[in-house]
């Protein structure tokens, strides 16, 4: 397998012994991209330059005797919406696209610390508001597992610059799934941390109340090394705290033993894609084989928790773009306007009410917590749609695509929970599935231990796109 | 002529009064989505929220 498709974990081993240097694997990495991004589109800049001054860096670095931990080295992606000092980010947006930052986001700055090499930015929905990056200033990113499919956004060139090994490891964002609905669709890992964990000083905001940062990989274990190289309070975002972090367990002979795993009798397994279905529920035999006891809850009303979720949303977008949309209309792609029309409806007492709700929502899902450890459900109920599909059948229903996308995805933002989703299968058109596994407040390594167990057990993350393996 | 129980003619109606300056074709498509969240949302919101805290940042565990 070629280099920049293997885990952190592997590259970083191969780096530690000298096997292999980051200048090796950050130039292969970028005549990959070089060779296969003009199909996909997942970059929206390509900074070559930094990335091999940063990588020699780092070989120098690694070989007098200075190694800074298992990121050291490993090329990786940015969603074009993370502030790069002196580099273009353009949030996928007209209205942005020759914005040059004159700072780092915080995140960017950790992963320099870290010794990670910054390859580039990657596409996204306009606005990293929608789930198809279908984005018309900047082109369709396209899905490396079927290219007529959407990779799933809105951090679809991230999540398809991961799949498609253009980078070892990415950044996104999720304010409604926007991490998990692409990890799912690209067959990759991705890791939504509780909100509070990762700073969002020098992110594009979205809203900012629902915003996430958070990263993809191949491994629970890689997320891991990326996720503790972000955490932590950050004065510049008051919205993120100082708590214990706990380390997880990665097990060649895992066991969960004594874990409970909720399983919702309601809404998550409800109107779903039979291979979505079929893919979900193996992850939980596989769980039940490594020793995990299986609990039915009953999730709260999830329906409500969207329609709060989607009304607080829609005001806090429409706040962040309210004067460019006034001033510059003609620069919003047409599904940002529809959207971003509707938030200045919204009354004043509504959002903060829906605050308020949410609230009380947000008590009644943590206390499913005192009966299991972590939560497993699709985390997309049906399969990527193709590009510029607006509809699909659901139970000979005729649905909206970008409902049915973000349905199992949404609520969970408004709870700020841990989520983690991983490949669990293909569908017979060879489409990626993921499940998603949701952790009490704080307590990623749950997420990450059960994810790890169970990667242990199955292959579906050592698997790549044919078109990255030719 | 549309009457106010239409949804689009309620909300350019409603961005009338408040001055906002929406062209009126995009109400056309931005409308009838926004009604029916707003219609949605009435039965959650309708209810007596008077001593949740608020919360001005959000904290997911309240502190």
């Amino acid at each position: 397998m070629d280099l920049p498709l293997r885990s952190i974990g592997e590259l970083s081993r191969l780096i530690e012994t000298g096997e292999i240097s980051p200048v090796e694997l950050t130039e292969q990495t970028l005549a990959r991209i070089d060779s296969l991004d003009s199909e996909l589109n997942a970059y929206i800049t390509v900074m070559i330059d930094v990335a091999l001054e940063q990588a020699r860096t780092a070989e120098r670095e690694i070989r007098s005797g200075n190694r800074r931990g298992p990121l050291h080295g490993i090329p990786y992606a940015a969603k074009d919406l993370f502030f790069t000092k002196g580099t273009k980010t353009t949030a996928g947006s007209k209205v942005f696209a020759d914005f040059i930052p004159d700072y780092d986001a915080t995140v960017v700055t950790k992963l320099r610390d870290a010794g990670a090499v910054l390859l580039g930015k990657t596409g996204l929905h306009e606005n990293a508001y929608g789930i198809t990056s279908t984005n018309p200033h900047f082109g369709a990113v396209r899905n490396p597992w079927d290219t007529d499919h959407i990779p799933g956004g809105s951090s679809g060139g991230s999540a398809a610059a991961q799949a498609a090994g253009l980078c070892s490891f990415s950044l996104g964002t999720d304010t409604g799934g926007s991490i998990r609905i692409p990890a799912a669709f690209c067959g990759v890992a991705g890791l939504k941390p509780t909100f509070g964990r990762v700073s969002r000083y020098g992110v594009f905001p979205l809203s900012h109340t629902l915003d996430h940062v958070g990263p993809f990989a191949w491994t629970a274990e890689d997320l891991w090394h990326i996720f503790s190289a972000m955490v932590g309070r950050d004065s510049e975002d008051e919205s993120t705290v100082e708590r214990p972090v706990q380390e997880p367990k990665f097990s060649a002979e895992p066991s969960l033993q004594g874990r409970k795993i909720g399983v919702p009798r309601n809404f998550y397994f409800e109107g779903l894609d039979p291979e979505v279905d079929t893919a979900t529920r193996a992850v939980l035999i596989e769980l039940e084989n490594l020793g995990a006891e299986l609990v039915e809850v009953t999730v709260p009303d999830i329906e409500e928790f969207n329609l709060i979720a989607r009304l607080i949303q829609t005001a806090e977008a429409s706040s962040t773009h309210a004067y460019n949309l006034e001033a510059r209309r003609e620069d919003y792609g047409d599904d940002q306007q529809t959207l971003l029309d509707q938030g200045f409806f919204v009354t004043a007492v509504d959002y903060l009410n829906a605050q308020k709700r949410r609230r009380q929502l947000n008590r009644e899902f943590y206390e499913l917590f005192d009966q299991v450890d972590t939560i497993v459900a699709p985390a997309v109920a049906i399969l990527p749609a193709k590009i510029g599909q607006r509809s699909i059948q659901v139970d000979g229903v005729d649905e909206d695509v970008r409902m049915m996308t973000t349905r199992n995805a949404r609520a969970l933002n408004l709870t700020g929970l841990p989520l983690l989703t991983l490949p669990c299968g293909f569908s017979d058109s060879g489409l990626p599935i993921g499940v998603q596994l949701v952790g009490k407040l704080f307590d990623e390594c749950t997420v990450l231990e059960v994810g790890g167990a169970y990667q242990q057990v199955t292959d579906w993350h050592k698997r790549r796109p044919a078109m990255a393996t030719p | 002529m549309r009457n106010a129980q239409d949804p689009i003619e309620r909300w350019k109606q409603a961005a009338e009064a408040l001055e906002l300056k929406i062209p009126k074709d995009r109400i056309e498509s931005a409308a009838p989505i926004f009604d029916g969240l707003w219609k949605a949302m009435r039965p959650s919101l309708r209810r007596d929220l008077s001593l949740v805290e608020p919360d001005f940042q959000f904290r997911p565990d309240g502190r």
